[in-house]
């Protein structure tokens, strides 16, 4: 494969015209991509409501007789791109931190991950954060999921009732939403990485008291 | 609120009302237009409701809508205003203290137990409804987040609002009063230690 083979898969990059001799598989993988980063753009730019099929396939400059090979609705769509998002957001989390550590550091190192995989691409973080509860529906049933994996990667152990872990683990990840979407949403340079001390307080200050919590995220390290 | 945009999206829809008339019957119409825009969206949804529809369960002419609002954004707009305004009257409105905190918390759930409609609209619905709205969504949690007086103020209203819209949104607000220990326990009380 050549230089550009992981552009091509990236979606970003159209195949050229004519016979070019890739694989079968390879070129259904590189349409179904296109359409997944045209959905993203799509939104990004119109909002879930107002994203149609035809706008999709115009940023992903695919026809629309395509599309319904690899998708029967834009909600299918919108589904298969936020399946992959939300994998890639967990696996940076996953990746980050050392299981050695005490939980406090992985939660911090986590929390930075998440906050640096989201700051790269804004269009990707809205669709992953935003769009979904103005979809409402089955795309809010994936955002509610999606949450409470993302809680799991920094979830102590604990002899919390399951109950309370989950109204713990939603405050948690509405509060997380709130302060990155509420940044994304004012426009302007957007800072993610400043919210971490934030972040690290909320998270460990059920745990550790307001006054460790506090300490612990404000220092060095 | 400490965004200009959002300022601004309140300012202008504000002003648009403020054109509108106010006599004793077109205040009456006026109230009448606004529930049943919110019954309707707390049925069908933002998207679903029309102007039609709002006219028809208001039970005023489509010319009378018009006096009163320009537009079903408008409208939608004020009625989400409207449920906001009511909730925040069943509040206290200071919070001084860790206690008050808890005392509010219990009263908004009782409030939204008795209009789980209102509710709906004002935690579902209203993100559903575009820019606009989602900014007044915004302002509305930041005002009540400015009462916490704390630098994690807006993520602990944030993370109620999202336990709120979890039960109104796939249990219909039923029994959400029964969540008010955990709520209090577990999202208040980690940071309102110090008293």
């Amino acid at each position: 494969m050549t230089d550009t083979a992981p552009e091509l898969a990236s979606g970003k990059v159209r195949l050229p015209p004519g016979r070019h001799g890739l694989p079968r598989a390879f070129v259904a993988e590189n349409q179904r991509e296109r359409l997944l980063n045209g959905v993203v753009e799509a939104v990004a730019e119109h909002g879930y409501n107002e994203t149609t099929i035809g706008r999709i396939t115009e940023a992903a400059k695919i026809s629309r007789r395509t599309f319904y090979e690899y998708f029967s609705s834009k909600e299918e769509c919108f589904l298969a791109a936020y399946e992959m998002i939300d994998a890639h957001v967990r696996g940076a989390m996953l990746a980050a931190g050392e299981p050695t550590d005490p939980w406090p550091a992985q939660v911090r190192d986590r929390l930075a991950a998440l906050l640096d995989v989201l700051s790269r691409d804004l269009a990707v973080t809205r669709f992953f954060l935003v769009e979904p509860l103005a979809a409402g529906g089955e795309m809010a049933a994936r955002y509610r999921d999606a949450m409470q994996l993302l809680a799991e990667t920094i979830r102590p152990k604990s002899d919390l009732s399951d109950m309370a872990v989950e109204v713990r683990d939603q405050a948690l990840m509405g509060g997380i939403a709130t302060l990155i979407t509420r940044r994304l949403n004012a426009g302007g340079i957007v800072q993610l990485d400043e919210l971490l001390p934030d972040l690290v307080e909320l998270t460990l200050a059920p745990y550790l008291g307001r006054d460790e919590a506090h300490r612990f995220a404000r220092s060095r390290s | 609120m400490q965004y200009l945009s959002q300022r601004l999206a309140v300012e202008s829809a504000r002003t648009e009302e403020d054109h509108r008339p106010q006599s004793p019957v077109a205040a009456t119409q006026r109230e009448r237009i606004l529930a049943a825009a919110e019954r309707l969206i707390a049925e069908k949804g933002w998207a679903s409701t029309t102007i039609e529809g709002i006219v028809k369960g208001a039970g005023v002419s489509s010319v009378t809508f018009y006096e009163h609002f320009k537009s079903k954004e408008a409208c939608l707009v004020a009625a989400f205003d409207h449920a906001v305004e009511e909730l925040r009257a069943a509040i206290p409105a200071e919070l001084s203290g860790p206690e008050q905190t808890r005392q509010a918390l219990a009263a908004l759930l009782e409030a939204i137990d008795a209009e789980p409609a209102r509710a709906r609209l004002c935690f579902v619905e209203a993100q559903k409804g575009g820019p606009q709205l989602r900014a007044r969504y915004e302002a509305a949690r930041d005002a009540a987040a400015a009462e916490l007086s704390d630098s994690l103020g807006e993520a602990i209203v944030g993370g109620l609002a999202w336990l709120l819209r979890e039960r109104l949104e796939l249990g219909g607000g039923e029994g959400v009063q029964d969540l008010l220990p955990r709520m209090s326990e577990i999202v208040l009380d980690p940071y309102l230690a110090h008293d």
